[in-house]
């Protein structure tokens, strides 16, 4: 009996946040745009073939335009433009969730720790955190390619320990001020233990905000990645990543802006979709927060 | 005041000396053997364990990075594994364009977005409010090196106003400024926004209505002085964003920056290099930051009382 209860609670949350995330119809397109660039990149073997038609080059095919064979035109290679980004959409997805998912579960583990520890502990971590965040985050990751090394990924690796930091500083605020909530207060009156209240209270109440964050972030990590790749210290060519693409086109781009304009917008559009639902989370998760 | 400008000055000291250690860090527990980049794959071990002894590399880290630091007080950066020169004088001849830049693209979006968005605050939820606010969203979400090929592919392919790139001229900092400048302003304008909006509901501009004072008069004396102060703080937080935009916009545009010398140095594995344009740039932040909140106290009297 009590179980239904806390089930039914549970399922009239989640509804109430679907209906408030409904309601804002930029994020429900951006939603929407998402799924189908998720879909893309999942079936992209079955879209185009990645060998013979995102690699493979085709010096007699070299820059066409757009037609009912290549609809975005071919590259200085002559190879299908359509086909690479299909296959680029896997890059950008990869970087956008993966470095977010390392940042977060990192910057968690820390913010947490000083969150709750206080004092001392707390003191020495957030100055720490301090100090780097005031070296600029693409310095801090083009530091780290430079001692990694470039490629794919060692720059998952240095974006993602730039992302800790800041990451950090969400958490541990967040976490701040669900601790000093009186509702903790009570847990721990009623000798709740310490990992109960971590997990059953502390954590579900900043979640919300956590994942608003951690998709705010997702564009960021796009748009970095791609212009790493561009300036040649992230995925090297031939790999079809949109800012590698856009890199190995401006030699052409007098003659063929379509080269530099498909890429480039598809990073538009993934990064602008990431941003209207991360705003949507924001006021479904949180209608407070609402200028 | 004195007494906090100095505090501050005092307290930018350590911070240096712990940038330091992380850039140093990170930059020298690399697998790659700097002796071996300078002398070539062919070298045999002995001159590559000679190099290494003249260069101090197989001392201990910390051992290295006190003797880093205690050249860096004295400008020295160390010499350059490719050039042979010193570090100092690579940079310093670099670091101009890329401050010129960067200043400009601070003032233009200074420029463009505060007063767009008091604009945008005031007439709130009109068409031109909300047509600002696509533009501001859209504008975050497109790559700074994809901007700056369009802006370049317009102005000076097709258009051929503007010069695509080098420079020489002033004509040559418009493009690369307006790419930074941008999404910036869009960023500043939205902070304005807010936070006039936030100003306008106190009660004080309340109280300033009732004495009837113009619409013109609470706008810009009563609540954009107030709203200026943090809209200040994220100017200057904008300009670390702007400074790690120029090392890709230098290379859309081809400008010989602090950017470019990163890049060169990057791709060379030249540690020292890195090492000093990293340093130069964290400590111009810090820099910029501090004087921010000294203006802050100068400006704000409630913040000067306290130091009085």
């Amino acid at each position: 009996m009590k179980k239904r209860i806390a089930e039914d609670r549970n399922d009239s949350q989640l509804a109430d946040i679907w209906y408030r995330f409904q309601k804002n119809k930029p994020a429900v397109v951006g939603l929407i745009v998402i799924t189908l660039i998720i879909s893309v990149a999942l079936f992209a073997d079955v879209i185009a073939n990645y060998e013979t038609e995102a690699i493979a080059q085709y010096p007699t095919e070299r820059l066409q335009t757009m037609s009912g064979e290549h609809w975005f035109g071919t590259d200085g290679y002559g190879r299908d433009l359509f086909a690479r980004i299909v296959h680029g959409a896997r890059y950008s997805l990869t970087f956008g969730l993966v470095c977010s998912l390392i940042g977060l579960v990192g910057g968690s583990a820390i913010g947490a720790t000083a969150a709750f520890f206080g004092g001392r502990v707390d003191n020495a971590i957030m100055r720490f955190i301090d100090v780097i965040m005031s070296i600029p985050g693409i310095l801090l990751t083009l530091a780290l390619i430079a001692a990694l090394g470039f490629g794919l990924k060692n720059m998952i690796i240095a974006m993602s320990v730039s992302m800790i930091p800041g990451f950090s500083r969400i958490v541990r605020s967040q976490v701040l001020t669900i601790v000093r909530q009186e509702y903790i207060e009570a847990a721990k009156a009623c000798g709740v233990s310490n990992a109960r209240i971590i997990f059953v209270h502390v954590l579900p109440n900043a979640i919300g905000m956590i994942i608003v964050n951690a998709t705010m972030s997702i564009s960021g990590l796009i748009i970095g990645a791609a212009g790493l790749s561009f300036i040649g210290m992230g995925v090297q060519p031939p790999a079809p990543e949109w800012g590698a693409m856009v890199a190995e086109s401006t030699n052409y781009m007098r003659m063929y802006p379509h080269l530099v304009f498909f890429p480039g917008i598809s990073i538009v559009i993934t990064a602008l979709s990431f941003n209207l639902l991360g705003d949507g989370l924001a006021d479904a998760l949180d209608p407070r927060m609402k200028e | 005041m004195y007494k906090y400008v100095l505090k501050r000055l005092l307290y930018i000291l350590p911070i240096l000396m712990l940038i330091i250690l992380i850039v140093f860090s990170i930059l020298n527990v690399t697998p790659g053997n700097p002796a071996r980049i300078m002398l070539g794959a062919d070298a045999s071990q002995e001159l590559v364990d000679n190099l290494n002894e003249e260069l101090g590399l197989n001392k201990p880290l910390i051992q290295r990075y006190l003797g880093y630091l205690a050249g860096v007080f004295r400008l020295d950066f160390g010499i350059s594994y490719r050039s042979q020169a010193p570090v100092f004088n690579e940079i310093l001849g670099n670091f101009p364009t890329t401050i010129r830049l960067a200043v400009f693209a601070v003032l233009t979006s200074a420029l463009i977005g505060i007063p767009l968005g008091v604009l945008s605050a005031v007439r709130r939820y009109s068409l031109m409010d909300m047509s600002f606010t696509v533009s501001a969203l859209v504008l975050a979400s497109i790559p700074n090196f994809w901007l700056g090929i369009m802006l370049m592919l317009i102005f000076s392919l097709r258009l051929g106003i503007l010069p695509s790139g080098g420079i020489g001229s002033l004509s040559h900092y418009i493009l690369p400024v307006l790419t930074m400048a941008l999404p910036s302003a869009a960023y500043i304008l939205r902070m304005t926004r807010t936070i006039m909006m936030e100003t306008m509901r106190q009660d004080y501009i309340r109280t300033a209505k009732a004495k009837g004072a113009s619409p013109a008069r609470i706008i810009f004396r009563h609540a954009l002085k107030n709203a200026l102060l943090p809209v200040l703080t994220s100017l200057g937080m904008n300009f670390a964003q702007l400074l790690g935009g120029t090392l890709i916009i230098e290379a859309v545009f081809g400008l010989p920056g602090i950017g470019s010398v990163i890049l060169k140095a990057m791709q060379m594995k030249d540690v020292p290099v890195i090492m000093a344009a990293t340093i130069f740039l964290a400590v111009l932040f810090m820099l910029i930051m501090l004087l921010i909140d000294i203006m802050y106290a100068y400006i704000d009297p409630r913040i000067k009382a306290q130091f009085k």
